[in-house]
């Protein structure tokens, strides 16, 4: 719904910032999508008169005209059709900037203008050029139009949730930021006292009214506004509409719009005159359609309706489909000169399934399918026929037809504090709750015992009293018998009267959302439910870990914690360094089982002889669990390690596939697929030296820290566990993971989308003989140097050595994926860089290519 | 002129039938419907037809060479359907899959895994602590009595400098509720260690999982649906449970939870020694002095704690007899779990 801001000020005082105005919306449930300036139109645009126009010659629409703005007269060109002697318009004078010119005297056609006159569009206000704006003849001249138009306005696009028909309109829109805000309300005062100026018509004598479907047309309100005279709206109704997003059509028709806008009841009128009569009398009959009932309306449409379509009708035919669209038969144009005011509730899935049935969607079907009060037709018809009275000319006859069948008495419900404490979790005083309520026009009508079943009058509310021992009764109780109560037992209610226009309050936990709302969403503190213990990314890191290597054909094994004193010398030495942080035990059981292990190896080490030893040659395993340090006090440093080792094929034997020696390119892949998968991007790979890794290791860094080492064993110590790796004719592998490490430099990282490139990638291999060396990595780097931006892939796709490859050297192949990221590279630019590349290589070392 | 068109036809169909392959195919289609064919050089004929002819002429054409098309279109799903239709020969289907490395998580770790998604599930944080612990998180604020004799050296580990490893997870608990309020609900996974030699069900080292929860109105009731919960997540619906008294210090009351014989199905068995019943956890609900300890209010909070071991429950799950088993990373064995 879009809403102005200056016809929402009429109904309530805000003073606020519209910052503070966007939040009090949203948090009384009101959601803003959009809000925006509407008419910020400078002050060099003034209305001006024009008092005499001419056609300009050899133009076949300019006219010169001369306009005055009180102080002064100006040559005026303008081209706009309607621009004639007498009107008032808007002049934009020179140097004032509008949205796309800045107005200047010039010349068109050879003559002078001093200024623009200009047509909404010109002015932002609306996509609307067929002509100039034209003010009401009484409008002073020489003032900024801002000023007369009470311009800027703000202009809100609100999002009205189904469940509150009741804030369809103006009205209830203030009323909502009345109860949030405190702020004071003022709504237009009518009484048909006062409105009813023809004191010599009854309604009764020239209209009926019969409503034949109770069920779908719960209420009916018709008044009678004689010898009106239909013309344009004032020019503050017709700007009330266009800023809500209506466009004016004629004085009656607004009015109708306007009262709908204002109290979110949806009116119609109808010609009277156009209506058959029987004995000087019209009829209204409120009728279900008959089957395939043709009827033509206003959007231009004729539709063939079904007995399942509620109508408005005369005597011989249908006049509108009820609350959906009136007909052309019946609607008011400039000859209407009576017309019938209709104020109606009809049910609401009456109206969804006929509005969906036709596919037609109003303004009026809108509001009537989220449910409406009968109780506004009364105030709607009185508020738009005064208005008809005031801004038409109309006389109002005396009385109305009003037919409500099933008149619903309020609806009384009890809100039991402690209950709101128990949903909500804040506690609030009676007085705060009664404050709450009452600011959305819900009646207190005192406290009682709460009973699941409401009161359906004041008199039914279950009262507390007290007798004069101090004994708590309930009131009909007390009535009956004189039977005391047990106070534990009764729950104290505040007992309000629902207001009809708030239909979607019907049970007390209604009350609690409203009073929730109303004192305030934010000042519920938050209750801890359970503390935040739980390191969700280390849990989930490690389960990834372990599962990774499970993938890859690694078993996990689980070892004791406790390390033997002696494996630390088979691994390190005799390093003193390294064996001062173990931790001993006191009471071991063995000698080696004296130590908390400082590491996972040596047991994976004797794990594998183990195997080993009962003809399992071929293993991946792995072990992920805590080593210890000494720290000198609580907490000793606990750190979760991963270690595999693997030993012969890095696959089982199987007649399509070959298998291959676990190798160290083997563990290199393992390694840097597993950090590619957390995320981790920012590592470097470095020569590692260890006292048990042969020169065959590497160790990764991150931020300066090892976070893993992989490589092979030195043999001299694998003997020392009972692995001989000439008898199994296979090397021992090894690589350890700083578990600990890698989730502290993982946290928080979530790997993010990037664009795939917008252009078509093309592919070049490269080949050539160099060097032994010569690094693949230095390679590399100069490969990404050469081809720069338009690299989008280098991989290494092959590397031989053999008979035809000079001893010394080997043959490399590079494959390199181009993309530029502007442009599709032709076949010839690509060779270009190329070349580029190759040249490059051949400048720096000495290869072949081939 | 129509005897002409026959012809064509003729030599086309015979042309096309003995075509082999598709590129060939792809030349006939040229020759005799391409923009050089001789069936295009008709057409540019028809302005040096009589007027009158020209129509019968031109649908003549038109027929032609729609049918020369039909043949030419049929010969190639014929084509296409012989190569696609062909198998390779000597094919035996019967041969075994690309063998894909595969590996396993120990069996310990898939039961600890699968409890501690059964908790996470009825909303329980996992908290970790430290293996290393003092004698007032493992014993003093549990409320276990100074002289107590699992204090003893032949029980506990220590290290040292006077520390010792945790005999029970609820090491973890004592640190959450140090330093987190209520409410608090809990399982702390983990390794303990008590000084038993190994044999068939004793190992030195070996893994717990215990349980907290603290919050106002918790009561045995809940624990005990709680519990069968799990039981029932790990054992099966069916498993049944039952409390018996029993002791802990930081306990009180102290059960004793036993399950429904998950071998014999309560009947009896060698494994539950005939009685149904297969002892699962220790629990209770927590001793108020062991709140007070810790500074929580003992009136407005209760609470349960309880603790199961996992070997004993993997051993269970999955019929292992001797406790050493997991321990040995006998790879014959880890690999029935890959
Ligand atoms: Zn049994």
């Amino acid at each position: 719904m879009q809403i102005s801001l200056e016809w929402l000020k009429t109904y309530i005082k805000l003073e606020c910032s519209l910052e503070e105005l966007v939040r009090m919306l949203t948090f009384s449930g009101i959601e803003v999508e959009n809000h925006y300036s509407y008419g910020d139109i400078p002050n060099g645009v003034v209305t001006a008169k024009v008092i005499e126009s001419q056609p300009i010659e050899g133009s076949d629409h300019l006219q010169v005209c001369s306009v005055e703005t009180g102080e002064q007269k100006l040559q005026i060109v303008c081209g706009a059709p309607n621009c004639r002697s007498g009107i008032i318009a808007a002049l934009a004078l020179p140097e004032t900037n509008l949205k796309d010119i800045q107005i200047k005297k010039t010349k068109i056609r050879g003559v002078e203008s001093h200024g623009m006159l200009c047509s909404e569009k010109e002015l932002s206000l609306s996509e609307d050029h067929s002509g100039i704006i034209e003010l009401p003849a009484d409008t002073p001249i020489g003032k900024s139009l801002c000023e007369i138009w009470n311009l800027p306005d703000e202009i809100f696009e609100l999002e009205i949730t189904p469940n509150r028909p009741d804030l369809l309109g103006y009205m209830g829109i203030a009323t909502d930021l009345a109860a949030s805000s405190g702020s004071k309300l003022t709504f237009p005062e009518v009484n048909s006292a006062n409105t009813e100026t023809d004191a010599n018509t009854k309604i009764d004598d020239h209209l009926s009214l019969e409503v034949k479907e109770p069920t779908s047309c719960i209420r009916y309100v018709a008044r009678l506004i004689r010898n009106v005279r239909i013309g344009e709206s004032p020019e503050w109704l017709k700007q009330r509409l266009i800023r809500s997003g209506l466009r004016p059509i004629n004085n009656v028709v607004d009015i109708t719009n306007y009262v709908m806008l204002e109290t979110g009841h949806p009116l119609h009128a109808f010609d009277y005159n156009k209506l058959p009569k029987r004995n000087g009398k019209a009829e209204i009959i409120v009728r279900n359609a008959e089957l395939n009932e043709q009827f033509c309306a206003l959007d231009g449409n004729e539709y063939s309706l079904s007995p399942s379509n509620l109508v408005i009708a005369d005597s011989e035919k249908a006049i509108a489909l009820a609350g959906v669209i009136g007909g052309t038969n019946s609607h008011i144009t400039d000859n209407t000169v009576d017309v019938v005011l209709e104020a109606a509730c009809f049910d609401h899935t009456s109206i969804r399934k006929t509005s969906y049935q036709h596919k037609i969607s109003t303004d009026s079907a809108y509001r009537f399918e989220r449910q409406l009060a009968p109780e506004t037709c009364e105030e709607a018809s009185l508020r738009a026929a005064s208005l008809i009275v005031t801004l038409a000319a109309g006389t109002l006859s005396q009385g109305k037809l009003d037919v409500w069948n099933n008149k619903a008495k309020p609806l009384i419900i009890p809100i039991r504090p402690s209950r709101f404490e128990q949903v909500i979790g804040i506690s609030l005083t009676k007085e705060q709750i009664q404050n709450c309520l009452n600011r959305l026009g819900l009646i207190y009508l005192g406290e009682g015992c709460y009973k699941k079943y409401y009161p359906n009058s004041v008199d039914a509310i279950p009262r507390l009293v007290t007798n004069a021992d101090g004994v708590l009764f309930f009131e009909s109780q007390k009535n009956r018998n004189d039977d005391t109560v047990n106070i534990d037992k009764v729950e104290e209610a505040l007992y309000f009267e629902i207001p009809p226009k708030r239909v979607d309050l019907t049970r007390e936990i209604d009350l609690i959302e409203e009073i929730s709302r109303i004192h305030g969403l934010d000042k519920i503190n938050s209750r801890q439910v359970v503390p935040n213990i739980m390191d969700q990314h280390a849990f989930l890191l490690k389960r990834k870990l372990a599962d990774y290597f499970c993938l890859r054909g690694f078993n996990e094994v689980v070892n004791l914690s406790f390390g033997d004193p002696d494996h630390f010398s088979l691994l390190y030495g005799d390093n003193s360094d390294e064996s001062r942080k173990q931790i001993e035990l006191l009471n071991p059981q063995n000698r080696n089982l004296s130590v908390m292990r400082t590491n996972l190896a040596a047991q994976l080490l004797q794990t594998a002889s183990y195997n080993i030893n009962r003809s399992t040659k071929q293993m991946r395993i792995f072990e992920m669990n805590r080593v210890f340090q000494e720290n000198h006090s609580l907490p000793k440093i606990e750190n979760c390690h991963l270690t595999l080792l693997a030993i012969g094929d890095n696959q089982n034997k199987h007649w399509k596939t070959s298998s291959l020696a676990t190798d160290f390119y083997d563990l290199k892949g393992l390694v840097t697929d597993l950090l590619e998968t957390t995320g981790l991007v920012d590592y470097r790979i470095v020569d590692y030296s260890n006292l048990y890794y042969t020169e065959e290791a590497q160790s990764i860094l991150c931020e300066d820290k090892q976070i893993a080492a992989f490589g092979k064993l030195k043999p001299s110590v694998a003997i020392n566990f009972g692995i001989d790796s000439l008898e199994l004719k296979s090397d021992v592998w090894l690589a350890d993971i700083d578990v600990e490490s890698l989730i502290d430099l993982t946290r928080d990282k979530t790997k993010q989308y990037k664009q795939v490139p917008k252009f078509p990638s093309s592919e070049r291999d490269i080949s050539f003989l160099i060097a032994d060396n010569i690094s693949f990595n230095s390679i590399q780097s100069e490969i990404k140097d050469a081809v720069g931006n338009s690299l989008y892939g280098l991989a290494l796709i092959d590397e031989f050595r053999g008979k035809q490859v000079p001893g010394g050297m080997r043959s490399l192949t590079f494959r390199i994926v181009f993309n530029h990221p502007e442009k599709t590279l032709t076949d010839d630019e690509v060779d270009l860089i190329v070349e580029l590349v190759k040249n490059k290589l051949k400048s720096l070392w000495d290869v072949q290519l081939r | 002129m129509q005897l002409q068109l026959e012809e064509l036809i003729v030599k086309a169909k015979q042309e096309i039938g003995q075509c082999s392959n598709l590129s060939e195919l792809a030349n006939l289609k040229a020759q005799y419907v391409g923009k050089k064919s001789e069936l295009n050089n008709l057409f540019g004929k028809l302005k040096d037809i009589p007027a009158e002819e020209r129509p019968a002429f031109g649908q003549a054409v038109n027929r032609a060479r729609n049918k020369l098309e039909e043949l030419i279109d049929g010969r190639e799903t014929e084509l296409r359907n012989s190569i696609w239709n062909q198998t390779k020969q000597g094919l035996d289907l019967t041969m075994p899959g690309t063998a894909y490395p595969r590996g396993g998580l120990h069996p310990l770790t898939k039961v600890m895994r699968e409890i501690e998604d059964v908790f996470i599930g009825m909303g329980f944080a996992i908290a970790e602590g430290f293996d290393i612990e003092d004698e007032f998180h493992n014993f003093d604020a549990l409320n276990t009595p100074k002289d107590h004799p699992s204090r003893n050296l032949a029980d506990t580990f220590y290290l040292k400098d006077g520390n010792l490893l945790r005999t029970q997870t609820s090491t973890v608990q004592v640190r959450t509720m140090e330093k987190y309020p209520p409410p608090i609900r809990i399982i702390s996974p983990g390794r303990c260690y008590r000084n038993d030699k190994p044999d068939a069900s004793h190992s030195p080292v070996f893994h717990q999982v215990e349980g907290l929860v603290v919050d106002e109105g918790v009561t045995m009731a809940d624990m005990k649906d709680t519990l069968h919960r799990f039981a029932k997540s790990i054992f099966g619906n069916d498993v049944q449970v039952r409390l018996r008294p029993h002791f802990f210090p930081f306990t009180e009351p102290s059960v004793e939870m036993d399950m429904s014989c998950s071998v014999c199905g309560g009947k009896g068995c060698r494994v539950c020694k005939q009685s149904g019943w297969l002892e699962l956890c220790g629990a209770g609900m927590v001793d108020p002095n062991v709140f007070d300890i810790l500074k929580i209010d003992s009136e407005r909070y209760t609470g349960y704690a309880f603790g199961f071991g996992i070997d004993r429950i993997t051993m269970m799950k999955y019929n292992i007899p001797d406790l050493r088993i997991l321990y040995d990373n006998d790879l014959r064995v880890l690999r029935q779990f890959s």
